[in-house]
Order: structure tokens, then C-alpha cells, then sequence
């Protein structure tokens, strides 16, 4: 099912010249390093002692930091938190113990729950210890857009505001009745609602998704593993939890004494898969599907899942997991298509940092990001390693780290980052990536001088091809530099002007709205509905093809971290205005050819409900 | 080392009372001191005992040196600098930072400072504030011979490719670092898609330095783009973490200026989890010889112990734990876990219970007791510690299983069996075991409300697509048999039986069904010798090979 090369869009070749313009700016550097190495060595003034030692260790002495000649990128992004009407303020249940699920959560969701054609907010929230609580009273919490950006709150008249230490959110029409369902989470039982036309009906127990009382589920999304149409559930499950585990490892940070401990200190849990019956229920095919995945060493679960990214990552049209692991070694699901996934992490080249390490993995997303067959899966990791930045060479795997290569390796070492989200924030036609970062501990600094408990969002501008190195961070933005406790985050069109918001959540502190003030250059939204695929085309493949590029993009809400963005696909047109092509690859594989009449709209596509002809 | 003694004691108590002077000149510079940056006190709880007397020690040691209007510089610096190190290997970099840059100030002639102050930039993601200093150290000492690898390292973080190639390439000439720096030039080779020379620089590398598993992992994906997949699958089965080693006497000194018990047992943990388990002992020993009070890590030790064979020390050691901490749940619960496999029922009893007053929740302690008493026809108690160790979580479902057999030799009628079971196959609707335990109540109950033959059927036939094994066969046969097909019954306990299991007490159940069919008659539904029904006793190697312990030292 992979395109061939004539129709990607791409200039015949242009991986060669890109990896042409790699070498050529290799060299460059060597030449440029060695002739500052024999400067160093012809105008140093050895001392008696070095005399002999330094002709044989003269070290190269590094230029200076680089500078680009590319315009520093810019973003307009304005804090609307206030006057959008947002008062949401995470409750993490923190009272001085320091219990590993406070310093976790939570997610944030674009759903337009009531079909009025604008996307609403969902922010998820944790709760109180029992024998803890405090003021606030803790609650998932939902607002209405009025379709220009404000929203007001609707959590009880549309039967949520319940209380309990959630954690993360998935969107999806399970039921394919054209209202999308919530599944929400938690430390806990989870909690899966059932939306009837705009008042959710908690369904979790009838439905077969509660889960365990000492589950600790953090991410989930809506997939189609099998292809029958309906959507299934995955689960992610973090580490095998409980309070009185959590004081009796009593982990401590020098310098700070009682700290949230690390997941290493904790055994690992298998995920879930809920495979759809079609009848409102589910069931659990964890176990025959082939997605737990033990210790060969101990016999115990290996997984610590933060973050699922479902991507039909080798494009035969069945779709795959991805999945980050907070100290584990990432998954790679390869849905073979029967019923049954293979796990291909480290033999595909995601599972480990370029060092063979483990990272912890939060936050996941994936992307088409250069606008070529080449896919890029962004983890966001913890302070002191870089976010993995794992691409496919010419659209085949193995994937590899090219962090370092794409600009985001050295600016993203520092900060400890949950969210990233690839979005088209310029709407240039280009991916650009999208950071929210955060410390676990409050008082870190005290212990580290480079971190911080609060830290800067980061947005990196996709510059590519024009550019070496794809990304370059947007610096010098004061709404993008105001430190956050990040976590989740998610993106949606809310004001109706074409450009795409963030919402933001923070740990323990207030969830975050930015509204994009960008002048919008042009630009198409695309909203898809399946008949023989699922009803929201979750996990289908949309290629829009201008005079100058082609852009694939995935129908995909589960991005960032424990968050769902909005499932409508932005099209970055730049000043193109006019749409030579688009095509919608459903899952399964079939191809639906669209004619796009005009720009700077939004488009809605149903799926025919014969089969068209392949691709 | 040393044990503790009263010396010992007196030492400690003597630094925590000046500990409050000397926190007011470390953390107040005055007089000709107080351009010096303060280096405030901070809390040393989650520091290892030894390291944390080193820390008091040299930090009551510069409050001294403040003290004295005319101390040295020279002394100074090496003070501040020592304690920077040591700040630095317990995690506390904001300290380190503020000791090394009062060490930089005092002599900024010395290359040591700036070099290690580089260092600890570098591991805490700050390398360009490394660089810098890594410049300072080139005006100062440039034949440092780490230097280049350094240099190519901090390049490499700020993704300055080319430049940490140069770096690189200098430093290959060294011995001490070549395996070190072929590996970051192999790693740049294969960020360039140069896959040939960057597994050849790998596999040099190995050469140079086979114990450096850490470069099994690049090697694998250097394999695996060039398309040989069988070799980097068998590169990937090698990949470890130890690093190639690097010739650096300074930060060699200061390694081992914060030799600490953790490193052993990180060391140890890594060999448990490999089973190698001699090694384990190894570290463990090492470890324990800087922190003898650490009674969490002689539990260790004493599995480790065991699991390499030497299973009267490891008894020796749990001992020796208990008689200094009669409490320790874990050590408790390994002890009477080792006393039950000796038949010591009644030792074993009061060890688990002495780990359930320490730690009411302990799933191992309940689970083990409850099997013990059940064994001794306590089903009532057993049945109340089978419950308890059921809220572990589903990994111990036979637990709940267990106690719903102990309820049932207590007397609980076939209904309450069936509801419960109900509820908790609601939870767990493909649970073998609870599916197991329902067919076979469902097919031969006495009690003509619970008994469903065409369910247990539907049962049986889901548990043999499970797993076809002897117990689901027999299964199988009995639901057939209450539905009345006392033919396809024997037929299908035939093949149960053959063979005939190796368990005398499973045979002999199967060969009381023979005779019970042959008879038209159906056995008991939860027979007293079924293997799936009745709690094992403990298995000593695999509780002490796989019991979680929350804090391993």
C-alpha cells in the first residue's frame, strides 16, 4: 500500500539532496574545525612543560556558536485564559507527601461535544487524597464554546463533574451514532461516557472499560485495530501503584529530602486493548493480541506507558501503536493485520535513546514532517534528555534519532517535557513542534541549577527544506516564555479563523488558553466521516497536493500527553490558493479522491459507501 | 570501613553541633572571605551515611579554614573543591556549582575546577555553560588528554556535529580513549547515514573494549540499515550498558572521592536481574562494607545469596537481619518462607505473622499464612488471608480462588460459591483459573440451582482453546459428562491421561473420574486432590527470585 514515488509530491530525488546537503555541510564543518584546530596548533605558545604532550594532544578549539542566516522565527500567541472565560484550575491532591499519580497529571481535550460545529474543552482533573481535601472542589470539568472562543462552564448539565483523581482523556465515537464518547483515566477506575446527543451517560461498568480499583491509567485513544469499523480502546497503564507502596519506598533526593519517587522504583503494568463488540460493550484482548510484554529476565510486565501514538507507520492499512514508556524501553506495536501485534521497538529502532537507553517517555506524536515519505515519532523525555526525535530513512524503517541532525536535540536537553504536538501553527504547509515542559518538584532548583520547577513552552518552527536543520526554536516570545508546571496539550481552530489554539494544562495550577493571532496566510480544514470505516475516520490518511508540495496528514485526536486535539486535519497553504489534489486513504487502505472547490474553508468528506478502487 | 563505633558516634555528634557554626561561615563568607559565594546547608537525609559524614566533615573543615583570617588560598580552593566533588556525587549540583566556582575564584590558575565544574555541566544538560568552562581549561592546561573527547562530547550535546567530529578525531590517538571516541564518531556516522563506517567503528571499538555492551545497541541499528537483519538481531541480544571506559585521572579522583554503597548495589541489582548472582553477591558485599546498617541490602545479599546456592548463609544472614531489626517485613517474610520449606510450619507461621503486624497489607506474608493454615485445616483463617492477598491485584487471582475453596471446606453452600465466583469472573471474565473453578461447580454441583452443564460446556470448550492442558481436558470431560454424554467424557478424560500426569494426587483424581463415568456417576465438583484447586505450599527459589522488594537497599 505504500504511494509510489510519483505521487508524494516531492521533486525527483530530493531525499538524495537532502542528504547531499548533509554531507556537503559535513564537510564544511570538518574543514572549517580543522582549520581552526591548526590555527590553535601553529599560534599556540607551548609552556616548557606541554612541550611534547601538546603536538600529540592539541585539542580543536570549537568556533563559536553558531548563528543562522535564516529570519528567527515568530509566533503570535495571546494568553486568553481570563477572558475566554476558562477558570479551570488542576487540583493534584498534593498535601506534602509527595504521591507519585499528584505530580502527574492531567490531560486536556478539543471535543465538539454538542455538534454545533466549534470545539468545546474538556480539562481533566485530578482529585484530593481521602482524609486530605482541601478547598477547591476538584471535578472533570467541561466548557462550551459559543464558537468565538469564549466558553462557559457546562460540566453538570452535560452530566460530568464528577470527582475523582483523573488523569488522561480519549475522544471517539465508539458507537458511530455521530456524538463523540469520552473516556476518561485514573487513578482508579476509569470512566467511559457515553454522549447522547450532548449529555454524557457514564457507561464504564456496562461497557466492560472500568478497569481495576488499583489501576493507575494514564493515556488512551479510539483505534480501529481490527478494521470492522467500530472503534476499540487502548489503555495505556502506568506502574503498578498504591499509597502505602509509595511511602514504603520512602524515595528521597538528597538536598530535598521526601521526592516524588521514580517510576524505576515501581514493577511495570501491561495496557489495555478493548475491542469493540459493536453492542456498547467491549472486551478485553490484551492478552491475545500480543501487547503485554514481560521481562524475559523477571517474568514481570515491562511496560510503563505515558504516551500511545496509533500511526500506520509502514502504511498497508492496518493501524500500529507506538508507545512511550516513563524508564522502560518504547514499544512499537506492528499490527500484523489477523488480530495480533508484534512488538518491533528496539528492532525498529524507537525503543531506546541513540545511546541504547531508556528514556522516560511521556508525551508522544508522530508526523509526515517533512512533507516526504520519511515519518518523524517526537517522545517528549525527561530533564537532561533530549526530546526523541525517531525518523525513518527514504520511508523505511529502522527509525533513528535525529534530534541532533533536525535542531530540536541541544535547545530540548534542559527542559523536562510531557506535551508534543506537531501542528502547522504558521500554517506555512509545514509541521512545526510544539513543547509543554514542567518539573515534578516543586523546589528542584534548590538541588539542580538548571532546572526549574516551572519551564517555557517550546515551539519549534519547521523550516525544511529551506533550512539544514528542520526545526528552530521560536525564541523571545513572552507568552511562549512564561514559565509553565506543563503537562498536557492539545490544539483546535476555536475562534473559527482558520489558525490553530492551545490550550495547555498545568500541574496543580491553571489550565492555559493561547490564542493564535496570526494573520492566517491560506489554508483548508477537513472534517471526515466514515460509513464502511469508523464515523470519525480515526486513523485515516489525508494528502493534500499543492503546486509546490504535498501534505499528508493523519485523522488522529490522541496526541501529546494524557490529550486529545481535534480530529478536524489543518491544511498550512501558505499563499497557495488553490488545491490541485486531495485524497482520503481510509482505514483499510481504500483511496477517495476529492475536488476541493476553494481554500480557506472548511471541507467535509463522507466516505462512499461502495468501495472505490485502490490506491 | 568500619562499623559504627563510638567513636564514631562521637564524631557525628560532634560535626552535627558545629555543624551550626560552620553552616554560618560556608553559608555566610565574611571578613576576606565574602566575596565568595554562600553555599547554604541543605538536607543530607536522602545521602548514604558515609558520604553524608564526608560532606560534614569537609564542610566543618572550611569553617574552620574561614575562620582563620589568614588561611591560604591555595587550601581553601582544594577545600571548596573536594566538597564540590563530593556535592556533586550525591546529586546536589546547585552546592557543587557554588563550591566550584568559589574553588575557581580562590585559584584560577588551577584546570581541575573549571574541568570538573565542565563535567557536572555536562551531565546536568547544561553543556553550553561546559563548553565554556571546557575553553577555560584549554588556556590553562591544554595536553590534558581527556581534553579532545570532552571537547568532541559537548559538541556532540549542542549538536554541533562537524566540530565534535574534529574533537573526536584527536582523541582517537590516545589509548585510554579511543574505544570512547569511536564510539561518538560512530554515533555521528550513523546520524549521517554513513551505516558502514559507523559499525566498523563500533565493532573497533568492541575490540578495543569488549566489555562495553552499550555498543551492541548502535552497532544493531548500523546492521540493520545496511540490511543485515540476523546480525543486528544478534547485536541487539548483546546490547548492555557499560560504556567504553575512559582514561580521565581527574574524574577517576573524583569517582572515587564518592565510592558509595549505591554504585555496588545498582551493580548488584543489574547482575539480579541478569542472574548472575555470584557477582551480585560480589557487589553486594562490596556495598555493605561502606554501609553496614543497611539491613535492606543484607536481605538482598541473603537472596542472593540463596539463588547462588548458598542457601544455610543466606538463612544466616536473614537471621542476623532480624536480630537487628526483629520487624523487617521482607526479611521476615523470606525467612518464614524458607522455614515452611523446611517444615518448620510453626516458625513459619510466626514469621509471616510478625511481617503482618509490621506490614498489615504484605500480599506475600497474607497469601503464604493462608496456605499454611489452610493446609493445617484452618480453612476460616485461610480463607480470610486468601482475601486479603487477593487485594494485591489480579496477578494473584488464584488467591481469590484459593479462598472460595477454603470457603468451601468450611461449609459455604455451592450458591454463595457460584455468586461469588460470578462477581469475580465479572472482573476477570478470562481468568483460566476462575473459568476453571466455575465449569467444574457448574457441572457437578449438587445443588440443582447452580448446576449448567451447557454453560460449563462453553466454558470448558473456551478453556481448552486457552490452553489444551490435562486439567482443562478433565474439565471438559466432566461437562460433558453432567450434560448427560458419559462416552465423549471417557473419551476426552483419555486423552487426559495420556499420559498419566506426573502428579500422583491429579492421577489419582483422574482415575476416580474413569471409575466415576464408568458408572455414570459424577465426582465432586472441586475434588480435594485437584492440583488447580488446592494452594501449593511455598516455593522458597521462586519467592526469593521474584518477591518485589520495595526498597532493594
Amino acid at each position: 500500500m505504500k504511494p509510489s514515488s510519483d505521487n508524494n509530491g516531492l521533486s525527483p530525488g530530493e531525499a538524495r539532496i537532502r542528504r547531499a546537503l548533509l554531507w556537503s555541510a559535513g564537510a564544511a564543518g570538518l574543514l572549517a574545525a580543522a582549520l581552526v584546530g591548526l590555527y590553535a596548533f601553529l599560534h599556540r605558545t607551548p609552556s616548557p612543560a606541554d612541550r611534547t604532550a601538546a603536538v600529540e594532544a592539541s585539542p580543536v578549539a570549537p568556533g563559536p556558536e553558531p548563528t543562522s542566516p535564516e529570519t528567527p522565527p515568530k509566533a503570535y500567541f495571546t494568553d486568553i485564559t481570563r477572558q475566554a472565560g476558562l477558570r479551570f484550575r488542576h487540583t493534584n491532591g498534593a498535601y506534602g507527601e509527595h504521591l507519585m499519580p499528584e505530580t502527574i497529571g492531567s490531560g486536556v481535550a478539543f471535543v465538539d461535544y454538542d455538534q454545533d460545529g466549534d470545539p468545546d474543552l474538556l480539562l481533566v482533573d485530578s482529585s484530593y487524597w481521602a482524609g486530605h481535601e482541601g478547598a477547591a472542589s476538584p471535578h472533570q470539568t467541561l466548557y462550551r464554546n459559543d464558537g468565538t472562543g469564549h466558553f462557559e462552564e457546562v460540566s453538570t448539565e452535560a452530566g460530568l463533574g464528577q470527582d475523582f483523581f483523573g488523569m488522561g482523556v480519549a475522544v471517539g465515537d465508539y458507537d458511530n451514532d455521530g456524538w463523540p464518547d469520552l473516556f476518561i483515566t485514573a487513578v482508579g477506575h476509569d470512566h467511559l461516557y457515553h454522549n447522547r446527543q450532548g449529555h454524557f451517560e457514564e457507561v464504564s461498568a456496562s461497557a466492560g472499560v472500568a478497569g481495576g480499583p488499583a489501576d493507575w491509567s494514564t493515556c488512551a485513544a479510539f483505534i480501529d485495530y481490527d478494521n470492522d469499523g467500530d472503534l476499540d480502546l487502548f489503555v495505556c497503564q502506568y506502574v503498578k501503584w498504591s499509597r502505602n507502596t509509595d511511602l514504603r519506598i520512602d524515595f528521597k533526593l538528597t538536598g530535598l529530602g521526601r521526592a516524588y519517587g521514580a517510576p524505576n522504583h515501581f514493577v511495570g503494568t501491561h495496557s489495555r486493548l478493548y475491542r469493540n463488540d459493536g453492542d456498547g460493550r467491549f472486551t478485553d484482548v490484551s492478552a491475545e493480541t500480543g501487547i503485554q510484554i514481560t521481562d524475559p529476565h523477571s517474568g514481570r510486565p515491562e511496560g510503563k506507558a505515558l504516551g500511545v501514538a496509533p500511526v500506520d507507520y509502514d502504511r498497508d492499512g492496518w493501524i500500529d501503536l507506538f508507545v512511550a514508556n516513563d524508564t522502560e524501553r518504547n514499544f512499537l506495536f506492528h499490527n500484523l493485520g489477523n488480530g495480533h501485534f508484534e512488538e518491533v521497538g528496539a528492532f525498529e529502532g524507537i525503543a531506546f535513546d541513540r545511546n541504547g537507553k531508556a528514556t522516560s517517555g511521556m508525551g508522544i506524536d508522530a508526523a509526515w514532517y517533512r512533507n516526504d515519505d520519511d515519518l518523524a515519532v517526537a517522545i517528549g523525555n525527561f530533564a537532561n534528555e533530549m526530546t526523541s526525535f525517531f525518523t525513518t530513512s527514504d520511508g523505511t524503517p529502522p527509525f533513528a534519532d535525529e534530534a541532533m541532525l533536525e535542531g530540536i536535540g541541544a535547545p530540548s536537553r534542559l527542559a523536562l517535557t510531557f506535551a508534543v504536538l506537531f501542528f502547522d501553527y504558521d500554517l506555512d504547509g509545514r509541521l512545526d513542534l510544539f513543547q509543554a515542559n514542567g518539573h515534578l518538584e516543586p523546589d528542584i532548583n534548590k538541588v539542580q541549577p538548571g532546572q526549574h520547577y516551572a519551564q517555557p513552552l517550546q515551539l519549534f518552527r519547521n523550516c525544511a527544506p529551506a533550512c539544514e536543520a528542520a526545526y528552530r526554536l521560536v525564541e523571545g516570545n513572552p507568552v511562549l516564555d512564561r514559565p509553565l508546571v506543563g503537562r498536557g496539550a492539545a490544539y483546535a481552530d476555536i475562534d473559527g479563523d482558520g489558525d490553530l489554539d492551545l490550550a495547555i494544562t498545568q500541574n496543580g495550577r491553571p489550565a492555559v488558553l493561547l490564542r493564535n493571532d496570526l494573520t492566517p496566510p491560506h489554508w483548508l480544514r477537513v472534517d471526515v466521516e466514515g460509513t464502511r470505516a469508523n464515523r470519525d475516520g480515526i486513523g485515516a490518511v489525508i494528502e493534500l497536493r499543492t503546486a509546490s508540495t504535498l501534505q499528508r496528514r493523519r485523522v488522529m485526536p490522541t496526541r501529546g500527553f494524557l490529550s486529545q486535539s481535534e480530529k478536524t486535519v489543518t491544511f498550512g497553504l501558505d499563499d497557495a490558493r488553490i488545491v490541485n489534489a486531495l485524497r482520503v486513504v481510509w482505514p483499510g487502505g481504500t483511496v477517495q479522491q476529492v475536488k476541493v472547490p476553494q481554500v480557506d474553508t472548511i471541507l467535509h468528506i463522507k466516505q462512499p459507501i461502495t468501495a472505490e478502487a485502490g490506491p | 570501613m568500619k562499623g559504627p563505633s563510638a567513636h564514631g558516634a562521637l564524631l557525628v555528634a560532634w560535626l552535627l553541633i558545629t555543624g551550626a557554626a560552620s553552616a554560618d561561615r560556608v553559608a555566610a563568607p565574611s571578613g576576606p572571605w565574602k566575596d565568595l559565594r554562600p553555599v547554604a546547608e541543605v538536607d543530607l537525609s536522602g545521602a548514604e551515611p558515609h558520604l553524608r559524614q564526608r560532606m560534614l566533615k569537609m564542610r566543618a573543615r572550611l569553617d574552620t579554614l574561614l575562620a582563620e583570617g589568614g588561611a591560604r588560598k591555595a587550601a581553601l580552593a582544594e577545600g571548596y573543591g573536594t566538597l564540590a566533588a563530593l556535592y556533586a556525587g550525591s546529586g546536589l549540583e546547585t552546592s557543587a556549582e557554588r563550591c566550584f566556582d568559589n574553588a575557581r575564584r580562590l585559584a584560577p590558575g588551577d584546570y581541575r575546577w573549571p574541568y570538573l565544574a565542565a563535567q557536572l555541566a555536562l551531565n546536568g544538560g547544561r553543556p553550553r555553560e561546559a563548553l565554556k568552562r571546557l575553553r577555560r581549561v584549554q588556556t590553562l592546561k591544554p595536553d590534558y588528554p581527556a581534553l579532545p573527547l570532552r571537547f568532541g562530547q559537548t559538541l556532540l550535546q549542542l549538536d554541533r556535529l562537524e566540530e565534535a567530529r574534529a574533537a573526536l578525531e584527536q582523541a582517537l590517538g590516545n589509548p585510554g580513549l579511543r574505544a570512547a571516541a569511536l564510539y561518538s564518531l560512530g554515533q555521528i556516522d550513523l546520524l549521517r547515514r554513513r551505516y558502514r563506517k559507523a559499525a566498523e567503528r563500533f565493532q573497533e571499538a568492541l575490540k578495543l573494549a569488549p566489555q562495553a555492551d552499550a555498543l551492541y545497541y548502535p552497532l544493531a541499528q548500523a546492521l540493520r540499515a545496511l540490511g543485515d537483519r540476523e546480525k543486528a538481531m544478534a547485536a541487539l541480544r548483546r546490547k548492555g550498558d557499560t560504556l567504553p571506559p575512559v582514561d580521565d585521572p581527574l574524574l577517576a579522583e573524583m569517582n572515587a572521592l564518592n565510592n558509595s554503597a549505591r554504585h555496588f548495589y545498582s551493580q548488584a541489582l543489574k547482575a539480579v536481574h541478569e542472574r548472575r548472582y555470584a557477582e551480585a553477591v560480589e557487589a553486594l558485599r562490596a556495598g555493605l562494607k561502606m554501609d553496614p546498617g543497611n539491613a535492606n541490602a543484607r536481605t538482598t545479599l541473603a537472596r542472593a545469596l540463596y539463588l547462588s546456592g548458598q542457601v544455610e548463609a543466606a538463612k544466616t544472614l536473614l537471621q542476623g537481619v532480624l536480630k537487628a531489626r526483629p520487624g523487617h517485613p521482607l526479611a521476615n517474610f523470606l525467612h518464614g518462607v524458607l522455614l515452611e520449606a523446611e517444615g518448620d510450619t510453626q516458625a513459619a507461621r510466626a514469621a509471616y505473622e510478625r511481617t503482618l503486624r509490621r506490614d498489615p497489607g504484605h500480599a506475600g506474608a497474607h497469601y503464604y499464612l493462608a496456605g499454611l493454615l489452610f493446609r493445617q485445616g484452618d480453612y476460616a483463617g485461610a480463607a480470610r488471608h486468601f482475601a486479603e492477598a487477593a487485594k494485591a491485584g489480579p496477578e494473584l487471582a488464584m488467591a481469590a480462588l484459593y479462598r472460595l475453596v477454603a470457603l468451601q471446606r468450611a461449609g459455604t453452600s455451592d450458591r454463595e460459591l457460584k455468586q461469588a465466583l460470578e462477581a469475580a469472573l465479572h472482573k476477570q471474565p478470562k481468568q483460566p483459573l476462575l473459568r476453571y473453578a466455575m465449569a467444574r461447580l457448574l457441572a457437578a454441583s449438587g445443588d440443582a440451582a447452580v448446576r449448567d452443564p451447557a454453560r460449563a460446556l462453553k466454558l470448558t470448550r473456551q478453556l481448552l482453546q486457552q490452553m489444551p492442558s490435562p486439567p482443562h481436558q478433565a474439565a471438559h470431560a466432566l461437562a460433558l459428562a453432567a450434560s448427560g454424554d458419559f462416552d465423549k467424557a471417557r473419551e476426552t478424560l483419555a486423552k487426559a491421561m495420556s499420559p498419566l500426569p506426573w502428579d500422583p494426587a491429579f492421577a489419582t483424581e483422574l482415575l476416580q473420574m474413569a471409575t466415576a463415568f464408568q458408572g455414570h456417576r459424577l465426582p465432586p465438583a472441586w475434588p480435594e486432590d485437584d492440583p488447580l484447586l488446592t494452594p501449593p505450599p511455598a516455593n522458597p527459589h521462586l519467592v526469593i527470585a521474584e518477591y518485589p522488594a520495595e526498597k532493594p537497599f
